[in-house]
């Protein structure tokens, strides 16, 4: 009854290797037919991205949780927020300006997915991770009892918010190419909003729904510099020859 | 498989850069040829894709390449002339991160990549910092990533540019290699470098097309002929003011000078047999001195 079930396998060892080949070869001629999806697209993005700026700024953030924690005054605590909102954004500016500082737009602009998706990509990477990371840091300054939800919106989103309008709008901008220029405008930003928040008549001067109209203002600045940006990005390479 | 562009124009205020530019490309080298300024890089510019014509069309197979926008990206391989990398990336990295702008799948990609490196000599260096190239891996490495999407139309803003001579040579041959079943636009100011590879050329002046044809077609269409002769060190001077000079060679008794000019420019010149730099000075090349052709 045994001897009926037995059978051998001969195993040819080129034909192995020849169906291997052959279904290489077929799978990479399917996937060269398609094109990489924008999910696929936001990881490989990821991918390329420095994340010591992202370890810069959590780490920024944890010095700053120290220093509110010791801080004694709460106008000390609205200083070091006003300043920090800056700061965060500025620590991730040479990933963000990465593409321009290194002139590499010209042939970033003329791929299948071009300038306009590969700013979309980093952005929204950036901001979720960014999100993420003030989360964290809201959670442990409230758990510390020295931020209110109002203080996290007025000291550190409006100047941050104002911050990431200025790196946006000189992003997108054909005149402006350059980086030092537009972290300078952050840092004069920056000057004027510690100028403000250190003056404290200045600062107990300004009425509740004055905060709220400068941050919705802000926010609704943001969103309009990145809707032109992405709509406009095209004008960033329609510079004037240097000759002429 | 054509490329046709129409009365292209673009203006920068009062300045036309390129001026009703027409042309028909199919597969083949062609050779964009002009002096610094001429409108090569705009008009590339615009093939490209990186900027709006200001009038005119360009159009890939009856349709217009702004209309396609990524299908036509997806046919386009491009190097510029001081192309930008990511200084920290490896030539692998780059590769792969250029791949990705360009929709390619990764097990693709890698597949692609591997080969490119090979054909354009990289495989070695793979790992190496792009900011650790020397000038011709780079361009190499640019030329890689042009051909990355295996484009029908590659276009090539001076490649040749602050290359050695021996990277020139091997540049040259790769361009020639990769060549075929696709339009190749070269442009240069380096008449040597699309005298050996071009099929055609397009000379380009003040952003209108001056001229056009191969090699040979130019060289006998060259309105003024070329002269050889031998004038004494007192009159080399006033020779390069009163014609277009295409060489000054120094010997014992004064200097053997190539000329291009209608008139015969001494009582012993003799005709010579013209090649492509003299067309290139009979259409773009200007007297040192003024006009009035008196010697």
């Amino acid at each position: 009854m045994k001897a009926l079930f037995r059978f051998d396998v001969i195993c040819d060892e080129s034909k192995i290797q020849k169906t291997i080949a052959v279904s290489k070869e077929a799978f990479l001629s399917e996937e060269s037919e398609q094109t990489v999806s924008h999910i696929e697209f936001l990881y490989q993005q990821c991918k390329f991205i420095k994340k010591r700026w992202w370890l810069m700024q959590g780490l920024l953030l944890a010095f700053v949780c120290f220093l509110i924690n010791n801080s004694e005054t709460d106008f000390t605590v609205r200083r070091i927020l006003g300043l920090t909102g800056p700061l965060f954004v500025i620590l991730i500016y040479p990933e963000i300006w990465k593409n321009r500082s290194y002139d590499a737009l010209e042939i970033e602009c003329t791929t299948f997915y071009t300038l306009r998706s590969i700013y979309a990509a980093r952005l929204t990477l950036f901001a979720w991770v960014d999100m993420a990371l003030l989360s964290a840091f809201y959670t442990v300054a409230t758990l510390l009892s020295r931020v209110t939800l109002w203080e996290m919106l007025t000291q550190f989103m409006l100047p941050f918010n104002v911050t990431c309008c200025i790196c946006f709008r000189t992003l997108y901008s054909k005149r402006i190419n350059s980086q030092a220029l537009s972290l300078l405008l952050c840092v004069l930003w920056a000057g004027a909003w510690s100028v403000l928040v250190l003056n404290d008549a200045v600062f107990r001067a300004i009425s509740v729904p004055a905060w709220v109209s400068l941050l919705a203002a802000s926010v609704f600045f943001m969103g309009y510099t990145l809707y032109r940006g992405q709509r406009k990005w095209q004008t960033i390479m329609e510079v004037k020859p240097l000759w002429i | 498989m054509d490329l046709r562009i129409r009365d292209l124009t673009k203006e920068f205020g009062d300045f036309k850069a390129v001026d009703h530019f027409s042309y028909d490309l199919r597969c083949g080298v062609y050779g964009l040829l002009g002096v610094n300024g001429a409108g090569k890089t705009t008009l590339m510019r615009m093939l490209t894709t990186l900027m709006k014509p200001t009038s005119g069309q360009i159009i890939w197979d009856g349709e217009d390449i702004f209309a396609m926008d990524g299908r036509y990206r997806n046919l386009l391989g491009y190097l510029p002339q001081d192309f930008g990398y990511y200084p920290d990336f490896s030539i692998y990295d780059y590769l792969m991160y250029i791949a990705a702008l360009k929709g390619i799948r990764p097990a693709v990609a890698k597949q692609r990549v591997k080969e490119l490196l090979k054909q354009v000599g990289l495989v070695k260096a793979r790992y190496k910092k792009m900011k650790t190239l020397s000038g011709g891996m780079k361009r190499r490495a640019g030329i890689a990533q042009a051909m990355l999407n295996d484009p029908k139309i590659l276009i090539l803003d001076e490649p040749t540019a602050g290359l050695d001579p021996s990277e020139r040579i091997r540049f040259r041959n790769l361009i020639s290699e990769l060549s075929e079943d696709r339009i190749v636009l070269l442009s240069t100011h380096i008449v040597s470098d699309i005298e050996y590879i071009a099929g055609d050329i397009l000379l380009m002046k003040d952003g209108c097309l001056s001229v056009s044809g191969t090699a040979e077609e130019l060289i006998n269409s060259m309105p003024e002929p070329v002269w050889s002769c031998t004038v004494p060190k007192s009159r080399i001077d006033a020779c390069l003011k009163a014609y277009k000079v295409a060489n000054v060679k120094t010997i014992p008794v004064g200097a053997e000078l190539r000329i291009v000019s209608r008139g015969r420019p001494t009582e012993d010149a003799v005709r010579v047999v013209p090649t492509l730099e003299d067309v290139f000075l009979c259409y773009f090349g200007e007297r040192t001195g003024d006009s009035d052709g008196t010697v």
